[in-house]
């Protein structure tokens, strides 16, 4: 079906300006969206962006539906991975050239994106960085100690096993051009993508930039990820990079 | 293993009556039922030839018989699981994949993604 419908999408329709949005995934962001939005709506470049909401069993849905907000409802939950590729495929669908990813919790702050825009189009994907340049970002949240370990414990396996040296291999604050879009349309991990997604790209020879961004605390909700799971986290992703190193071959042969 | 055969022929009974009757209420496809009725036969081949197990057992490296049993409905639990376990993850990518296609049509059908009045 998915097929058949991209098919149907006129490919000849290339534009010079190129096509960004914004995909923001939302799962139970009922108290906080609306400022979400409302950031996104207030920056100086305009862009387009979706709200793609994770089945969420609080107002969500209801608020996107009352404020006439872009958005494309899950009928069931699918959990950050699933969401977020949702919001890919609705991208390549729509032929847009660049997307970025952003929170829904309003942590990231949407005065960065011209920045990011300008920075992917120079490469293919750029990640929104807490730790690089961070005195110049402005930067106001900084993560606990031991989830900064964990970061750093991620950060060191990926360049062990990529050569990609990124900082802030957790952030969800990221853009793609349309090569690594299509890829991420095709294949995205379902729990914690954040560095995966990093380790697939870098495995494929993609180019993968870090900028300075603000993000801000969490006022809302809580993180996807929970204090207890960390262990669970860092060991789910760490074999995840490792199975990926070990397969790689096999799938860029199909890849090609 | 007197004791064991009684237990495994009253098992079996049961099981076999509670198949049959998932399968006629078709509350279980014939395909999901099928693997349960081979547990079924083996099991029957185990009381019919519980004699010359004995020596299959050992040859295996286990002492008594009834702990042979165990050990291969043990292995025959682990292996449904692993496969049961496939089939999950296989389904779970599948109904991802048809949640994000249908959710993504509904939104181009009903126009959820486009601002009332505007050209996008």
């Amino acid at each position: 079906m998915w097929v058949i419908y991209m098919k149907s999408k006129n490919p000849k329709n290339v534009s010079v300006k190129p096509k960004v949005i914004v995909i923001v995934p939302a799962y139970n962001e009922a108290d906080i969206i609306l400022t979400t939005v409302k950031s996104l709506e207030n920056i100086k470049k305009k862009v387009d962006y979706v709200v793609v909401n994770d089945g969420s069993s609080d107002n969500t849905l209801d608020l996107l539906r009352d404020n006439d907000i872009p958005h494309v409802n899950l009928i069931n939950n699918l959990g950050i991975g699933g969401c977020v590729q949702a919001g890919y495929k609705y991208a390549m669908l729509r032929d847009y050239d660049i997307a970025i990813q952003f929170d829904g919790d309003n942590q990231h702050d949407a005065r960065d994106i011209p920045k990011i825009i300008e920075e992917v189009s120079r490469c293919d994907m750029v990640i929104g960085s807490r730790f690089v340049g961070a005195d110049e970002s402005g930067n106001t949240f900084v993560s606990s100690m031991p989830r900064r370990i964990g970061i750093k414990l991620l950060s060191a396996l990926i360049e062990l096993t990529t050569g990609a040296k990124i900082k802030d291999v957790t952030s969800g604050y990221r853009a793609v051009n349309k090569k690594v879009l299509k890829r991420f349309t095709e294949a995205y991990p379902s729990d914690y993508p954040e560095p995966e997604t990093i380790a697939q790209i870098a495995l494929l020879g993609y180019d993968i930039r870090e900028v300075p961004v603000r993000m801000h605390k969490r006022t809302t909700g809580r993180s996807s990820i929970a204090p207890l799971r960390g262990a669970y986290y860092i060991l789910k992703v760490s074999m995840s990079i490792i199975l990926l190193k070990l397969t790689f071959k096999k799938e860029r042969t199909n890849l090609k | 293993m007197t004791r064991l055969k009684i237990t495994l022929i009253l098992s079996i009974l049961l099981f076999t009556l509670f198949l049959y009757k998932k399968a006629v209420s078709k509350k279980y496809s014939i395909e999901s039922v099928i693997p349960w009725f081979g547990v079924v036969v083996f099991l029957m081949i185990v009381v019919a030839l519980d004699k010359y197990l004995k020596p299959i057992a050992n040859a295996f490296g286990v002492e008594e018989v009834v702990n042979f049993v165990f050990f291969l409905c043990f292995g025959v639990i682990i292996s449904k699981i692993f496969v049961m376990s496939t089939e999950l993850s296989k389904q779970k990518n599948q109904i991802s994949k048809l949640t994000q296609e249908i959710s993504i049509l509904q939104a181009t059908l009903d126009k959820t993604t486009v601002r009332e009045g505007s050209k996008k």
